[in-house]
């Protein structure tokens, strides 16, 4: 499993690295569960994404995913590995170009990434965005989009790959990658 | 064009200041000044910067891929291209039209390939800028960049591009713009005749 680690710019890694070990005592403490509202956003400070909580946000996003799905009527979907990694990849680009949108510094589409990335199938749609929200927020925002309902929400999804990049300032770039 | 290139600015310092500023303000003032952080709260600022694409399947578009098909989902911001064979199968961002009432939606095809195109703005453009210049000749101001593909509607064509930052934001007239390096290709690709709808 690919591990998130705070994004370091050169020639500054030093004083950043004293910066995070104040801040962790000050406002957040990294190793702790983010603590959520009932609408699903963090209750204080920075939402942290860390080694330890990272399989927790990973879960929660499918399982707000297939309830937002069953509400429809619409079948659940599974996490795929390959998928995963290029949504993981995506995101990390995305914060590489400063950029939320659907391409790669390269040029690379999402079915273009899938496909490198060794997925087999089809690729239905890929949402992405550049926040401080949550995982279970960033669906919610999606949802509100009709564009990126349409892909949330697509009959035809049986797979998907969740990623995730947060930068040293705590911003955080989701990719949802949504296949057959 | 200009103000969506704006907000996003300063949307990314906003949210950086709010992450960064209690931190950073301790230990690395140098940092801090060198990346030039306004605090913006967050309940004052865009809380987030979201896109999404579509996957496409030429079937659900076109009868057959004869001289190969163009779609330009002006949603996604996506241009598809299949050949004839489907032995290829390309997706580039693309620039849209700035609003809805300089939207064309529908099915066209490529009337004429110009290498190099002059750009001359068209009847509307002028009235809506009278300062246009009449023309812009080839090079890199050329605001249809290094080919041109002319549909077989009025003034609508499918190009390159002058300014990158257009490229997957609503900043033409109506066209489809694409970067140069994908434009070049493509041009080669197409012919005359071939099938486009802007979805």
């Amino acid at each position: 499993m690919p591990l998130i680690l705070p994004r370091i710019p050169s020639g500054a890694a030093l004083g950043l690295l004293s910066m995070l070990s104040l801040a962790a005592c000050a406002n957040f403490s990294p190793a702790s569960p983010p603590r959520l509202d009932e609408g699903g956003a963090a209750v204080e400070g920075l939402y942290q994404v860390t080694a330890e909580n990272i399989t927790q946000i990973r879960a929660r996003a499918l399982d707000t995913l297939n309830n937002t799905r069953q509400d429809s009527g619409l079948s659940a979907v599974i996490s795929d590995p390959y998928l995963e990694q290029a949504a993981n990849g995506h995101s990390r680009s995305m914060s590489d170009q400063g950029r939320a949108w659907n391409f790669g510094a390269d040029g690379s589409s999402p079915p273009e990434r899938a496909r490198r990335a060794g997925f087999q199938g089809t690729v239905l749609g890929e949402l992405v965005s550049e926040t401080y929200e949550t995982e279970v927020q960033a669906i919610a925002t999606w949802m509100g989009n009709d564009l990126a309902r349409k892909t949330l929400l697509d009959p035809a999804a049986r797979r998907i790959g969740f990623g995730l990049w947060q930068d040293i300032s705590g911003k955080l770039w989701w990719t949802l990658v949504v296949a057959d | 064009m200009k103000g969506t290139a704006l907000i996003h600015t300063v949307t990314r310092r906003g949210l950086f200041g709010l992450g960064a500023a209690s931190i950073a303000m301790i230990a690395a003032p140098a940092v801090l000044r060198a990346q030039d952080i306004t605090f913006v709260p967050p309940s004052d600022a865009k809380r987030h910067n979201i896109a999404s694409f579509r996957g496409q399947r030429w079937q659900d578009h076109f009868q057959n891929l004869r001289k190969g098909a163009i779609l330009c989902d002006l949603e996604s911001r996506a241009l598809h291209y299949w050949s004839e064979d489907e032995s290829l199968y390309l997706i580039h961002p693309s620039s849209v039209p700035m609003s809805e009432e300089l939207t064309r939606r529908g099915y066209t095809e490529i009337v004429l390939k110009r290498r190099n195109p002059t750009w001359i703005p068209t009847p509307n453009m002028r009235k809506r800028d009278p300062s246009l210049p009449q023309s812009v000749g080839p090079g890199p101001n050329n605001p249809l960049g290094s080919r041109a593909l002319n549909l077989s509607w009025q003034y609508y064509r499918i190009h390159g591009i002058d300014k990158v930052e257009k490229i997957g934001r609503p900043a033409s007239n109506g066209c489809v713009g694409i970067y140069n390096e994908y434009i070049e290709r493509l041009f080669d690709l197409v012919e005359i005749g071939t099938q486009v709808r802007l979805l």
